[in-house]
């Protein structure tokens, strides 16, 4: 580490990020217009969908608070996915322990009483984090120690939590006058200032800003960033250098469960305001596509859970003035997946154009969709 | 890179031309309206469509009320497990300010209302199934204990013994097995409601009530029902959400007789009858309190009086003689009247019994062999 080019960013890097920028706008582009396409399958206009959709999230000043409120949740489980993955491991067990930091969130929340509201709401917010952090833990151990998959165990993992968040919430710490499986509500303390009033965004969407950049320094200007990019990108080639890839393993697990329970977390102490269960079902899985979007690196991650939150926020006005069915938008987010995650389709189209431009150097063909059935 | 960006300009205007042919069916409604004659304007939300049980009924109801009533509506589906989202919608409508009552059909709902309620004091709410308490919030729902009263009065009758040869039993054991989901006040409110109409014209018979503690629970289920039917039970039933897939799977099983409380889970072939809760009902009440103006804060139960509660006997293989049919007919008129008030707690169930009790061999109806 070079002190004194602090930020610096060669030629080859500003190529290498564009590169992910462009993968990633094209992946988000052609996910929309092929859903565009389904959506006019279905007898629905596609322009006048997208448009009432983005005019819905930005119509004033409650809902520009909805983009980021629904921003929240992916952002953390994002981020948790994003940090992980830069070691090549697939924490899927985000789901899992964001329940859990959500479950712990409201536990804490509801049964301390006797601490003011700053103290309260960070020392929930611990709590939820460290058990997150805990359970990260454990998988990491299961796949240094034991050699486990920790696609297949956090997998699994998510099933006991879910259950056991579903068993809590049905028995023991069930709400006394409620039809559903919910707990209490949590004591006011715990609860997280809203940033708008008449909204649903608290402070938790400003606490994911500083976690996603301080990750991003980390990641980019310290020694143990450095060495979670080598063990990343060649962990063979950094253990001949003496980066331990195991410890690296440790680390990143520990760092994304416990940004993925404090998102949980902050879900109860901000909108739900007490566990219930199903809750936070999908934030975890949707944050591979929101990490996937961010090119795995934290200030990516910040813009596409933000473009999530339009398109999130928009659906609500779709469902809400509109026949067309909002779950669209979860294509959406499944098919920036699918080209995010095989690039090659878009190299490969590009490679073809190239091709054709040698062959016939006028010609531009007008409709050249990549085509969605080509998930390698 | 230059020609994706091409491709991609070109893919979007391609998606334009297609664009323009279709327009979207819009449900808002027309906000230029004629002066002086203002019609109603109700959002209505609910569950997803399409699970031929609880939501297609709230919607059905919306139907009705449609024709019955002049109101303009807008709806939406929202998925109620999910707060945050259920929160968003119920808040746009909120924010859109030019609706009459907002009203949402689930359980489940009340916390995310209750939020967008305390934003927005002078929107009126009107929630079907949930329950809460704030002063722009109304509040509709059913009597738990009427609901399975008339199928406990039907089955009290069947356990007598005198109708064999329309109901076929397998043994004179007076029992019947009733399983719930959770020990909750409204759980238990519904077990004695269907206890006390069995006891009503049968004091003698016996009720298995056991608690399977979940919704979503049939193995469980199965096991208890199969259980209480090896006993001598030949009527099973309970209120225990998915489990009722088990108990009518241990009846099919055993050659008993089931009630369920959902049309959805009823077995024509195998059903004594289903202990209705009619959601169409609710939400053509909910609209009625917004169209005539009778919106009042509070929780507002109904029952039998109001059709909301009832027994449901058509598309059931088996035919009951007019008699029977006469009796279930004194029994609601007396609930309508007043005369009749169901207990809403088991410990009440003894007191309750010993104080009334309906002779049915009166309207001819056979107590025994």
């Amino acid at each position: 580490m070079n002190k004194k080019k602090f930020f610096h960013i060669s030629r080859e890097q500003w190529k290498r990020a564009l590169n992910k920028v462009m993968v990633s706008a094209v992946s988000f582009i052609a996910s929309i217009v092929i859903v565009g396409i389904v959506i006019w399958i279905s007898g629905y206009s596609p322009i006048e969908t997208y448009v009432s959709m983005v005019k819905g999230a930005f119509r004033s000043q409650t809902s520009i608070a909805l983009v980021f409120s629904e921003a929240t949740p992916l952002l953390f489980t994002g981020l948790a996915f994003a940090i992980a993955f830069r070691v090549r491991l697939v924490n899927v067990g985000i789901e899992g322990q964001m329940m859990m930091g959500a479950l712990v969130g409201a536990i804490v929340g509801h049964f301390v009483t006797f601490l003011p509201h700053i103290p309260h709401v960070f020392f929930t917010m611990l709590i939820a984090g460290l058990t997150g952090m805990v359970i990260a833990l454990f998988i990491g151990f299961l796949k240094v120690k034991l050699g486990a998959n920790e696609v297949i165990i956090s997998m699994m993992l998510n099933s006991i939590f879910t259950y056991i968040g579903s068993y809590l919430a049905n028995g023991p710490l069930r709400a006394k006058v409620t039809g559903v499986a919910q707990t209490e509500i949590i004591q006011e303390t715990a609860l997280l200032s809203k940033l708008v009033p008449k909204s649903q965004l608290t402070t938790g969407y400003l606490i994911g800003l500083f976690i996603a950049i301080v990750l991003a320094f980390i990641l980019d200007q310290t020694v143990l960033g450095y060495k979670i990019r080598i063990a990343g990108n060649n962990r063979i080639a950094g253990e001949t250098y003496g980066i331990k890839a195991t410890k690296l393993y440790y680390i990143a697990f520990m760092i994304s469960g416990f940004v993925a329970a404090l998102g949980g977390s902050i879900m109860t102490q901000g909108p739900i305001t007490r566990f219930s269960d199903g809750a936070v079902a999908g934030y975890g899985f949707q944050g591979i596509s929101v990490a996937a979007l961010g090119a795995y690196n934290p200030l990516g991650v910040i813009f596409s859970s933000f473009l999530y939150g339009v398109l999130r926020a928009g659906s609500y006005t779709v469902n809400r003035t509109t026949n067309i069915p909002y779950e669209f938008v979860d294509v959406i987010q499944v098919m920036v997946v699918v080209f995010v995650s095989a690039p090659q389709i878009i190299f490969s189209v590009k490679k073809w154009f190239k091709k054709r431009k040698t062959a016939k150097p006028k010609h531009l063909p007008d409709s050249p969709a990549p085509a969605p059935d080509q998930n390698q | 890179m230059k020609k994706l960006v091409m491709i991609v300009l070109a893919l979007m205007l391609t998606l334009g031309v297609f664009a323009c042919s279709t327009p979207a069916a819009n449900n808002t409604p027309a906000s230029n309206e004629p002066e002086g004659k203002k019609t109603v304007k109700i959002a209505y939300t609910s569950g997803k469509k399409g699970d031929n049980g609880y939501n297609d009924e709230a919607w059905q109801g919306l139907m009705e009320a449609k024709e019955m009533y002049d109101f303009e509506y807008v709806s939406a589906e929202v998925d109620n497990t999910d707060p945050v989202a259920t929160e968003a919608l119920i808040r746009g409508y909120a924010e859109d300010g030019v609706y009459d009552a907002i009203i949402s059909v689930g359980t489940g709902i009340d916390t995310p209302t209750m939020a967008v309620a305390k934003d927005y004091p002078d929107q009126k709410f009107i929630l079907i199934d949930s329950y809460c308490d704030a002063p722009n919030i109304m509040c509709i729902g059913a009597i738990s204990a009427e609901q399975a009263f008339l199928s406990g009065v039907l089955s009290g009758i069947i356990t007598a013994g005198g109708y064999t040869d329309v109901v076929k039993m397998s043994n004179d054991t007076p029992l019947i097995s009733y399983c719930i989901g959770m020990d909750n006040p409204d759980q238990r409110a519904g077990a004695s409601g269907y206890m006390a109409g069995v006891k009503y014209v049968n004091p003698d018979v016996e009720i298995r009530y056991t608690v399977i503690g979940g919704f979503a629970d049939p193995v469980t289920a199965k096991e208890v029902t199969s259980n209480n039917i090896a006993l001598g039970a030949d009527i099973c039933t309970g209120n225990c959400g998915a489990g009722a897939l088990g108990i009518l799977e241990a009846c099919k099983e055993n050659g008993a007789y089931f009630i369920s409380t959902s049309p959805s889970t009823t077995d024509y072939d195998f059903s004594l009858c289903t202990s209705l809760k009619l959601t169409n009902v609710g939400v053509r009440l909910a609209v009625q309190a917004a169209v005539e103006n009778k919106f009042e804060a509070g929780t507002h139960r109904n029952g039998i009086a109001s059709g909301y509660c009832e027994i449901g006997l058509d598309g059931i293989a088996l035919q009951y003689p007019q008699e029977i049919l006469d009796c279930l007919e004194a029994v609601r008129q007396s609930i309508k009247d007043g005369k009749l008030v169901t207990p809403d707690d088991l410990t009440q169930i003894d007191s309750w019994v010993a104080a009334n009790h309906l002779d049915a061999t009166q309207f001819g109806v056979k107590m025994g062999k």
